[in-house]
């Protein structure tokens, strides 16, 4: 289903990474997209903004942030904000995206997705400061779920009803991270599908894939690793719902050579089809757990 | 204290009790962290079925310090070499609870490391430390300047002999002239060639580091040398710079150091433009 402001599907894409930058300017190979990571390219002169301006030369470009903190309660960073549409200008990025979280108050900056609390001051509060943002922006931008580790006592949403009066209320579109909600899904104890089938079928601009690392307690989302089988049937299950959206293989650390997440970006395809009969079996915490526990 | 707190108390006290030193429990009972909420961490986190409340906040506090420590071994690996990992870590532990990150990117986290080194009294070789450390803050910087014209040696070529007296010459943005009292390049040398580190004896040493076709470069100086370089990227004349310099070195400098410094340094691409008059 087409999204509601007809961006367009760009395909399979991946993350444009450093390490990667000899094969791209040597081997010009055939990708659809590239996602920027927003930050990495804010306040740099050098080569890595020589690279990006070769890469936006040749190919489809979106750009990610990780740094909008868009739910915390220090004020809005308008420098940030600056750089951002600056950069967006630059790069003809297709849309901007960032993450549902905050990243730090009292001006300081941990550098991590935080989750918010699930209330009614909590939308209100994003949904303002996104409107705000798109207006300056003058684009709508594409919230992401992230990975979470916790849950607040006093959140009364669940996320994925949040998510979709956040969309709805602030216009904005979504990024829907299916190893998110699967990893998400394994921390707290909830059906993913549940969530996939909550989403609003027209908000969704893009979809993120990737690997993480299971700790049998709890699941982090690493980047650093393939897709594993039971994210790619949620993908599946997310493929009948929303159709062809734009899919992008995020793979952050320990990257391999390009030919290999290129290759795992491309695996998407075989999913774009109607589910098997028999599902693999969920990781089950539990097990796993107790596994562990007893030492094997 | 309220079992509903509003959304800036929440957030607070989470990152108070992420960015609290030392373990889980001594951050919880922290003055910082029960400021906001004094009682019970499962009354704003919920247990799961697998980690308590606390162990469920301890998964963002175990990964705020790889985290910055990862960012800063990306601008300081020869120091982290030197150091070795658990020295590093305890350093960058102390430094991050020092100096956090005010910034919505990772690059600027490690700016004041080198101060930080140099006021801290009980690392051993503080005074080399803080150098070496100053040298890759150096490094990092240049990388990330902005990409300036270069100045060639055509176009210098085209300058008529009278208008030198009194020209000027800027220098590209990635430029870092630096003095050290060890010599750091030894030691970034010999990690890049996988080598073992030289003794760390004390010895002047003065670099240009500059950026040239998107790589990062330094050269090694005299102190003359330094010094009339220093004197041209402050906007100095240059045949004032010249005669300054002469004078101070009388004896060791002439028209032949100058005239093969200058040309070095315009091949080096370290000029972006000339003014005359």
């Amino acid at each position: 289903m087409a999204n509601r402001w007809h961006l367009p599907d760009l395909g399979y894409g991946i993350g444009l990474r450093t390490t990667h930058f000899p094969h791209i300017l040597k081997h010009h190979p055939p990708v659809d997209w590239f996602e920027i990571l927003s930050e990495n390219y804010m306040d740099t002169g050098g080569r890595p903004l020589y690279v990006l301006d070769k890469v936006v030369a040749e190919y489809p470009t979106v750009l990610h942030g990780v740094s909008m903190s868009i739910g915390s309660t220090d004020p809005l960073n308008w420098n940030y904000l600056k750089k951002l549409k600056a950069l967006a200008k630059r790069t003809n990025a297709r849309w901007i995206s960032d993450h549902l979280c905050w990243t730090g108050v009292s001006g300081l900056n941990v550098h991590d997705l935080l989750p918010m609390p699930y209330t009614d001051e909590s939308l209100k509060h994003v949904v303002g400061r996104i409107k705000t943002i798109q207006d300056f922006l003058e684009q709508p931008i594409a919230m992401e779920n992230a990975s979470t580790y916790l849950e607040y006592a006093h959140s009364n949403w669940t996320e994925w009803d949040f998510l979709k009066a956040m969309a709805e209320e602030a216009d904005c579109g979504l990024l829907l991270d299916v190893n998110n909600v699967y990893v998400s899904a394994f921390n707290h104890d909830f059906d993913p599908k549940v969530y996939i089938d909550a989403i609003p079928e027209d908000r969704v601009v893009q979809h993120h894939l990737a690997g993480h690392t299971n700790k049998g307690t709890h699941i982090i989302d690493t980047h650093n690793d393939h897709v594993i089988d039971q994210v790619w049937e949620l993908y599946r299950h997310t493929y009948q719902r929303f159709g062809s959206v734009p899919t992008l293989l995020e793979w952050d650390a320990d990257i391999p050579s390009f030919e290999t997440v290129h290759g795992e970006a491309l695996k998407a395809a075989a999913y774009r089809t109607s589910p098997v009969e028999e599902e693999p079996v969920e990781e089950d915490r539990g097990a796993v757990v107790e596994a562990l526990t007893h030492g094997d | 204290m309220p079992t509903n707190p509003d959304l800036a108390r929440t957030q607070r006290w989470l990152q108070n009790f992420i960015v609290e030193p030392g373990t889980d429990e001594q951050a919880l009972a922290s003055e910082s962290v029960k400021n906001e909420y004094a009682g019970d961490v499962s009354q704003m986190v919920v247990p799961s079925r697998t980690l308590t409340s606390a162990e469920r906040v301890g998964v963002y506090r175990g990964m705020y310090l790889l985290r910055m420590e990862e960012a800063l071994t990306t601008d300081y690996p020869v120091l982290k070499s030197f150091l070795g990992d658990e020295v590093f870590f305890e350093l960058i532990s102390r430094y991050v609870e020092r100096y956090p990150s005010r910034s919505h990117s990772l690059n600027f986290l490690g700016r004041s490391l080198p101060k930080f080194i140099g006021e801290s009294t009980d690392l051993a070789d503080r005074e080399f430390l803080r150098d070496l450390a100053a040298f890759e803050l150096a490094i990092a910087e240049v990388f990330d300047e902005e990409q300036t014209p270069v100045l060639s040696p055509e176009e210098i070529a085209k300058v008529p002999e009278q208008a030198w007296e009194t020209a000027r010459l800027q220098p590209i943005a990635a430029l870092r002239l630096c003095k050290f009292d060890y010599p750091v390049s030894m030691f970034k040398e010999a990690y890049r060639d996988d080598e073992g580190f030289p003794e760390v004896l004390p010895g002047n040493q003065w670099l240009a580091i500059h950026r040239r076709d998107y790589r990062v470069y330094w050269t090694t100086l005299d102190e003359p040398g330094y010094d009339l370089l220093g004197l041209l990227v402050k906007g100095g004349v240059l045949g004032e710079a010249i005669e300054s310099i002469c004078l101070k070195y009388e004896g060791q400098v002439g028209d032949v150091e100058i005239f093969t410094w200058f040309q070095d340094w315009v091949s080096q691409g370290l000029f972006q433009s000339l003014e005359t008059g």
